[in-house]
């Protein structure tokens, strides 16, 4: 179609996709100009100056630090003969392969470190670096890798594709594992620092090693402007100029308050020139208040004031300190000894040290951390008790509801305190009687009184309520062994009621029981 | 004063993706419908110039003679969407009048109803010194004739609005024209809503035939 403005359209459509597109790319373009002209300006402005300075001096510092390190390292292992020669070898290194001696330095002393020796570790670098350049892996960590498999930690290097089994690595010597390294890597370091890549990578250790240089230079120029002073002569300075800038400031601002009352309109020159003068004497005032803590003589005398205060202070915090801590102590010292002799201690510690179940342990814990004071072990024990607890709750109550079972032997005791008692009596009837003056036993029996029992002296044993007993009268009678040496013999009649037994007969007849009465011996058979 | 399609470049691509014969179909029935506008402007082109000098390509009026077969070959249609301009917008079908002599014909008078005003005397600063000069420029006559203007506008017919009093969207000069807006006023609006409904009834066809899954359809609505 022609291009013309001399048109009738008749239909139109948005299509908002370029418009969106051209809004991202013009806001992608203002923020690429944006910071572009950030970046221009900041360059060529003061922030900038300050940040690269800043930057120079860290890159110094550090790149000193690690200087210093290694040297530090080499003499540890007797080779600081070695220094310079291991210096030139990494500045080479630097130059030739683009890699910065930042890296290669840490990566050097691992080498060296594990094996104790510079031209080997020089060797190990070279194949380190070979390696790092064929696999993309940072020097640091291949130099790393290298010194584990000298050591014979091969697994950290399965990841570099050597087309070894871990069982090959570790069946082969390290200067193997090197060789075959070197077959397959020899000389990816340099082809990579040749590549474009490679040159970029120089350029970034040529301008790493400019800040470096510059860095060492501002630190000392800074030096150099202290003077005799040094360093600190130069940082001296700069607080004071800070100082003198901020009074400056100061100054101009005061001096703009105190004139303006002469620049008011409604305020006449007299009037002005009092409020000048109220004003410079506050600020007078306010100058003598700071003096007293920020500047001038007074200062002086306030700061070695408040620093001899604050020395004072210090020591007497200081020795307030000590005494607490050795106070502390002794308390410790007190309370372990105390436990020590504790004997609840002492014999819970041995319980424990039995074989107990885990609920008695647990309460055996309980109460020693309850004695202890480890308020947290206790609340710990204690829950843990309550729950075994709550089961022997549960098993107590199951007892207790089983039947009763009886004693058997319990009715034992009062049959046997029976027995011993009817032993004694025994015992006392069956022993010697003593003779001569000695008094008859009397048994207490419901025998009728009898006839004298004859002894020496002795007066006839009578037993009451018993009726005459011929059998028993016969058996005494018949040489019992009643008589004492010197004692008289005792006879001791039984006389019976005839009665009571022809009763008894009788009721036993009555029950079916027979009874005989041997008439010629005198004696019952029932 | 163009009707603004919503949906339409969706509606585009759907034809293109499922019925590509059917795209082709609703922009030659566009195409109709522009044809005779575009028709019934070239029938408005004089045989001869309404002025005898204008028909002489001489010097810088070479190309701005009058000449009906250009003018006539200006004239034209364009069922083809443009490239989005600043606002995003893409003209989906127009009418156009492309040639030099046809622009003149088209819009003389627009701006300046009695022609550009004649130049005047007045003084400028050459070579160190002022010396007096005539007006220079776009904005006046350099014609000897102070009623040049006045005199070429009074020879071609009247400037026709096509812009009616109840049509939605301004009326300004760029509306009238002696050819093609003379052509739409005379339309009436027919050709607009009969591409209106070309391309309304290709979008419901096409959501026929995807079964639904084309179911964005676009709205007309007055650009005013």
């Amino acid at each position: 179609m022609a291009n013309t403005d001399l048109a009738i359209k008749i239909a139109t459509t948005l299509d908002s996709t370029g418009l969106r597109q051209a809004n991202k790319a013009v806001d992608s373009l203002g923020k690429s100009v944006t910071k572009l002209g950030r970046n221009l300006g900041l360059a060529l402005g003061t922030t900038a100056f300050v940040a690269y300075s800043k930057r120079a001096v860290k890159a110094f510092a550090a790149d000193d630090k690690a200087a210093q390190v290694l040297s530090k390292s080499l003499d540890n292992l007797g080779l600081s003969f070695a220094d310079l020669e291991v210096k030139t070898f990494i500045s080479d290194l630097e130059t030739t392969f683009g890699v910065l001696d930042d890296k290669l330095r840490p990566a050097f002393q691992r080498l060296l470190t594990t094996t104790g020796s510079v031209q080997q570790s020089q060797a190990l670098l070279k194949t380190a670096l070979d390696l790092s350049a064929a696999s993309g892996v940072d020097v640091v960590s291949v130099a790393g890798d290298l010194s584990k498999a000298f050591t014979g930690q091969t697994r950290s290097l399965n990841k570099y594709g050597l087309g070894l089994t871990q069982a090959e690595l570790k069946a082969m010597s390290f200067e193997e594992i090197q060789a075959k390294i070197t077959k397959l890597f020899s000389g990816q370091a340099t082809i990579a620092a040749n590549s474009y890549s490679g040159s970029l990578d120089k350029i970034s250790v040529a301008a790493a090693n400019a800040s470096e240089i510059i860095g060492k230079g501002l630190v000392d120029a800074l030096g150099a402007a202290g003077g005799t002073g040094g360093l600190a002569g130069s940082l001296e300075g700069i607080i004071k100029l800070a100082v003198t800038v901020s009074d400056l400031f100061v100054g101009i601002g005061r001096t703009v308050a105190a004139v303006k009352p002469f620049f008011t309109a409604d305020v006449s020159p007299i009037e002005a020139f009092k409020q000048y003068q109220k004003i410079t004497a506050q600020f007078r005032l306010d100058d003598q208040i700071a003096r007293r803590q920020y500047g001038g003589a007074a200062a002086v005398k306030f700061q070695k004031e408040a620093a001899a205060a604050a020395k004072k202070n210090a020591i007497v915090n200081s020795k307030a300190l000590k005494d607490q801590t050795k106070a502390l102590k002794e308390q410790a010292i007190l309370k372990k000894a105390g436990t020590i002799f504790d004997l609840n201690q002492i014999q819970l510690i041995a319980a424990l040290k039995g074989n107990l179940s885990d609920e008695d342990r647990k309460r055996a814990e309980l109460q020693l951390a309850l004695l202890t004071g480890n308020t947290k072990e206790a609340q710990r024990l204690t829950y843990e008790l309550a729950i075994a607890q709550g089961l022997s709750k549960d098993l107590a109550s199951y007892l207790a509801s089983l039947p009763d079972a009886k004693n058997p032997f319990a009715s034992w005791e009062a049959y046997l305190d029976m027995l011993m008692t009817k032993a004694q009596k025994v015992a006392s009837i069956g022993g010697p009687i003593p003779g001569g003056g000695a008094q008859p036993m009397i048994p207490v029996t419901n025998v009728s009184s009898g006839g004298p029992i004859p002894g020496g002296g002795a007066q006839p044993m009578i037993p009451t309520n018993v009726a005459s007993l011929p059998y028993m009268t016969n058996r005494v009678t018949g040489g019992g062994p009643l008589a004492g040496g010197g004692a008289q013999p005792m006879q001791v009649t039984v006389q019976i009621d005839g009665k009571t037994i022809a009763t008894a007969n009788q009721s036993q007849s009555l029950s079916g029981i027979p009874s005989n009465v041997s008439r010629v011996n005198g004696m019952f058979a029932g | 004063m163009p009707v603004e399609l919503q949906g339409a470049v969706a509606l585009r691509k759907a034809l293109k993706e499922y019925a590509p014969d059917l795209a082709k179909e609703t922009q030659k029935e566009i195409a109709g419908h522009l044809r005779k506008v575009v028709s019934r402007a070239k029938g408005f082109v004089p045989s001869t110039s309404p002025l005898s000098g204008w028909a002489n390509p001489v010097g810088e009026w070479e190309y701005r003679a009058f000449n009906t077969g250009i003018m006539k070959k200006g004239l034209g249609y364009s069922t083809t969407p443009t490239k989005p301009n600043k606002r995003g917008f893409r003209t989906l079908a127009q009418i156009f009048n492309s040639s030099a002599p046809g622009a003149i014909y088209e819009t003389a008078g627009r701006k300046n109803p009695m022609g550009l005003p004649a130049s005047k005397r007045t003084i400028a600063y050459r070579n160190g010194d002022y010396v007096p000069a005539w007006e220079s420029g776009r904005g006046v006559s350099s014609s000897a004739n102070p009623y040049a203007g006045r005199q070429f506008l009074e020879a071609l017919p009247p400037l026709v609005d096509s812009q009616q009093s109840n049509s939605p969207g301004r009326r300004t000069r760029k509306t009238k024209g002696r050819l093609l807006f003379r052509a739409w006023a005379e339309d009436q609006g027919k050709t607009t809503a009969a591409v209106v409904k070309a391309i309304e009834s290709a979008n419901n066809r096409v959501v026929v035939l995807t079964r639904g899954s084309v179911s964005r359809t676009f709205r007309a609505r007055s650009n005013g």
